[in-house]
């Protein structure tokens, strides 16, 4: 409510300048200022210097936008940018299915190619999948008890879900993924920037235990290991100075 | 309006804006660059309910703050060795007087400065201000009355000079 009595604050004098009093407190505000010539001059100065300030900085606004500025090219650019990752990455662990199905996959030391492998899938699972809004999840975080429940079955037991919120990230949800051996699941996180992150598990075939190394694919980062037969990846967009401690708690508690 | 019309509607705000902080055209336009793409990025995970604009200026800040002092050093660096860019075409009327408000307002401090154009040139409510900076809303206050009265000395200092000479 209005109250004529009450005293005119500094706030009140740039909100009438700005325009935004409503009209019986700038009536208020305008009847202090006649009582006070000093007060005038200063909120006259300060009006018409905003007003000077829009006019010569006006001409920029009229400008012509520089095409490389525009949208429709960003967006092209940023498709073009994007698809020969995910589309290579996909067509990698396609050739390394159809290897598979050849029966001459790469039986040698298993356990670096397992991991390579592993790492590969992930990867293109978060590219694919990490920042699509409208698929990228198949189940959301609220069904908890379904993320639950695929992932135990994806295991083979019973599972928790890894808590990142220590390190800001909240649980999205997650979808059902197939990978060369069997079903995978991956679970997207994010930060409060809206960040992803994406937990990707899946049990091993050979399973041979992998310690945790380094994965860089394209703009994806983070790290992948092997351990109980089980291989498990974090991956983040850029960098992420948290995400090798955030690995190292995931594989330590690993319930999953 | 579709959030991408919306985008698009507020690039010539974005460049005047970064224009007038960092005051060379190139520094401005990578940075209103990096923000759209930024935005592209991050735009299917907008709410329906977030406010298009501040939310804009959010980002350019937000990427400002760590490029901002670099490329603030390499336009001071340029504009001594080239030739800045005119604050107003020559032929304007009124360029002088013009040249010498964007004069003081270069000479604010760039809190000050960020607020006063926030403010008066891109009209943002105080709120939207004080989030698009990260600060509480009494700073963007305060900021905003020393900003206003600092320019209105510089543009009275100015106008008095031509006096006290001729003394």
């Amino acid at each position: 409510m209005s109250d004529p009595n009450r005293p005119v604050l500094e706030d009140d004098l740039h909100a009438y300048v700005d325009g935004r009093l409503d009209p019986a407190r700038q009536a208020e505000v305008e009847a202090a200022l006649a009582r006070n010539p000093a007060l005038r001059a200063r909120v006259t100065a300060w009006r018409a210097q905003a007003q000077e300030l829009r006019e010569a900085l006006a001409f920029r606004l009229a400008e012509p936008v520089p095409a490389r500025l525009s949208l429709s090219r960003l967006t092209e650019q940023r498709l073009a940018r994007r698809r020969p990752g995910w589309q290579m990455a996909a067509a990698v662990v396609l050739a390394l299915g159809l290897g598979a199905a050849g029966g001459w996959t790469l039986r040698g030391p298993g356990g670096p190619t397992e991991i390579a492998r592993l790492s590969m899938e992930a990867a293109s699972a978060h590219l694919v999948f990490a920042e699509d809004p409208a698929h990228g999840v198949e189940v959301n975080a609220a069904d908890r008890a379904v993320l639950v429940q695929w992932a135990s079955r994806t295991m083979g037991r019973k599972v928790t879900l890894p808590d990142l919120s220590p390190f800001g990230y909240r649980l999205l949800g997650g979808r059902m993924l197939s990978a060369m051996y069997g079903p995978a699941t991956m679970l997207v996180y994010a930060d409060a920037a809206g960040n992803r992150l994406t937990v990707y598990v899946q049990p091993m075939k050979r399973g041979e235990p992998a310690p945790m190394r380094p994965v860089l694919v394209r703009s994806v980062g983070g790290y992948a290991w092997i351990k109980n037969k089980v291989g498990c990846s974090v991956l983040a967009d850029g960098e992420t100075a948290t995400l090798h401690a955030m690995a190292n708690t995931i594989r330590d508690g690993l319930e999953l | 309006m579709s959030i991408i019309a919306e985008v698009e509607a507020a690039v010539p705000a974005l460049r005047r804006y970064a224009w007038s902080l960092l005051r060379q055209r190139d520094g401005a336009d990578d940075l209103v660059q990096d923000t759209l793409e930024r935005a592209l990025l991050h735009l299917p995970r907008l709410g329906a309910e977030t406010a298009v604009r501040p939310w804009l200026f959010t980002i350019m800040h937000n990427l400002s703050v760590s490029r901002w002092r670099q490329l603030r050093r390499r336009a001071r660096w340029m504009v001594q060795q080239e030739d800045r860019d005119a604050p107003v075409p020559a032929e304007q009327e009124g360029g002088l007087a013009r040249r010498d408000l964007l004069a003081g307002l270069e000479l604010l401090p760039e809190e000050q400065r960020q607020v006063l154009l926030l403010v008066t040139v891109e009209g943002l409510e105080y709120r939207e201000v004080a989030g698009i900076l990260g600060v509480p809303i009494g700073t963007v206050m305060s900021r905003l009355s020393r900003a206003r009265d600092r320019l209105r000395a510089h543009m009275e200092g100015r106008e008095r000079e031509p006096l006290r000479r001729v003394k």
